[in-house]
């Protein structure tokens, strides 16, 4: 066996230091100040979308 | 090696493989102490953080460094790159070395899990079509860097996508890694550039110590402040960081080494922007040439006088170079992203054929940028535009779910962020709140301030 190859128990042990043997993951419990900020995160992105939409309308002359 | 898995079927080649690399960083712990321990585990380790930071210094952001010196010359930007955005690049890409190592999974796949559906598609929409407008203008990048050298665009484009599609095919992680790590080197070719331009060391010093913004806050100013924030941290390198830090196998034994690599990477990611400053800084800036309009060709040519051939050379194999790395580096970050969250096989340890979504992706989205950038007349400025778009839409939402993860005890466990950690986070994504809404103003309002 070559030098840097594993063997079963080494890659066994490996794959468990690594954590692949991992559960799946469930929704994230949310704090008051986590919901906040997520629906703040709503707002910024539709402000956004419309601040730029008028950027594209320009662009294209649509609008002055 | 077939032999000995035999019976194992959910052993895949990819997990063979990044056990072997695991196997030789065991080693080192277990055969060696002292400095040379720490020297191989560092050659053993570094890789995501350095790459990330250097794929950053990107064809699109090198220009803004460059017309970032010729605007405004050897003053506020280069503290400001040094002091303010590299360590904030720091800060940034560590908690992703954690939150990978920790959870073992990468960015894309968490927010999906833990914030559901609609957070997850729009993360990777927004990744996705980010990253596909972002490779455009690597294309140009590299297609311009070589077309400085004689190569014309039908070939340089093509030539590039070859050498992108290249680097990530050998069914190896180690290998794609070292690979684009040995290309990213050639980002250095900026410092003789800067040295080139024979700048004045009093008048950097200066520079350093002084933090005012000549002409104070104009339009301008505020635009290239929001464009060099916008080049320095990304929402791809989020992304990208992560899945690399998975995809290696890194753990959380691993995370000071990953510190370590990130906090090389960022250093260095900040002398090289600052070294391209300086070079147009010290050069472009005090003969008055008006940059703001002016092709990435036309910045090399501008050059010449000022820095010699050798020095314009060196600075088009600088461009090249930077759109290189960065297509790779960006490109792996979406077909990291939809594995990830589509459960496709996704990693640079497997072959073609164990992960076919995976490289199709990554291959398709090549071939669709490099296309774009050889149809006569695609709209290269609209895209430019979509770029700065979609990354100043991004990065706030990544930022905030980077730091709500982070906070995720179930998840993290000790590697929970501590209170400077949130705190320093969160001043970075109200700063860039502040700065995209302000941008936003002077795009409704352009007379809000001083041209």
């Amino acid at each position: 066996m070559r030098n840097n190859m594993v063997s079963l128990e080494e890659l066994q042990a490996l794959l468990r230091e690594e954590g692949r043997d991992r559960k799946p993951l469930g929704r994230m419990p949310m704090q008051r100040w986590s919901l906040l900020s997520l629906w703040a995160l709503r707002l910024y992105v539709v402000a956004m979308f419309l601040l730029f939409g008028v950027k594209f309308l320009q662009m294209a002359g649509i609008i002055g | 090696m077939a032999q000995v898995l035999t019976g194992f079927s959910s052993i895949s080649t990819e997990d063979v493989r990044r056990a072997e690399d695991r196997l030789r960083v065991r080693r080192t712990r277990q055969n060696h102490s002292g400095w040379l321990r720490r020297l191989l585990l560092a050659w053993l380790l570094v890789g995501p953080g350095i790459l990330v930071m250097l794929g950053d210094n990107d064809a699109g952001g090198v220009l803004t460094y460059a017309t970032t010196g010729a605007q405004f010359g050897l003053g506020f930007f280069l503290p400001f790159l040094l002091f303010l955005m590299t360590p904030l690049a720091y800060v940034v890409q560590e908690m992703t070395v954690r939150l990978g190592a920790v959870t073992g999974r990468g960015h894309a796949e968490l927010i999906w899990a833990r914030f559901g559906r609609f957070w997850g598609w729009f993360s990777l929409t927004d990744l996705a079509l980010g990253n596909l407008l972002t490779l455009v203008t690597e294309f140009i990048g590299m297609g311009t860097g070589l077309a400085f050298f004689g190569v014309p665009l039908q070939i340089g484009v093509p030539l590039s996508a070859a050498v992108v599609l290249g680097v990530a095919i050998f069914g190896r992680y180690w290998t794609a890694e070292r690979l684009t790590l040995g290309l990213a080197g050639f980002n250095l070719v900026f410092v003789p550039v800067a040295l080139l331009a024979h700048p004045d060391p009093i008048q950097v010093t200066k520079a350093f110590v002084s933090f005012s913004l000549p002409g104070g806050l104009t339009g301008a100013a505020l635009f290239l402040i929001i464009a060099n924030i916008g080049t320095t941290i990304a929402p791809w390198m989020l992304f990208f960081q992560q899945s690399a830090v998975v995809d290696k196998g890194l753990t959380e034994q691993d995370i000071p080494h990953g510190r370590l690599d990130t906090a090389i990477g960022s250093i260095v990611m900040g002398i090289i922007a600052v070294a391209i400053v300086i070079a147009t800084g010290a050069t472009l800036h005090p003969a008055g040439k008006n940059v703001s309009d002016l092709s990435q060709a036309d910045f090399i040519r501008a050059l010449v006088p000022f820095v010699g051939g050798t020095g314009a050379r060196l600075f088009a194999l600088g461009l090249f170079e930077a759109g290189l790395v960065a297509a790779i580096t960006i490109n792996l970050s979406t077909s990291w992203a939809f594995g990830e969250v589509f459960g496709w096989a996704h990693s640079l340890n497997s072959r073609i054929h164990e992960a076919p979504w995976f490289y199709l992706l990554y291959i398709v989205s090549i071939v669709i940028a490099a296309a774009t950038v050889l149809v006569p007349g695609a709209p290269l400025e609209l895209i430019t535009l979509m770029v700065q778009l979609v990354a100043t839409l991004l990065m706030p939402p990544a930022l905030l779910f980077l730091l709500l993860l982070l906070n995720d005890r179930e998840l993290m466990g000790k590697w929970t962020n501590g209170r400077w950690a949130n705190c320093f986070s969160a001043l970075i994504i109200i700063a860039l709140l502040g700065l995209n809404a302000s941008y936003g103003l002077t795009v409704l309002f352009p007379h809000l301030l001083p041209s």
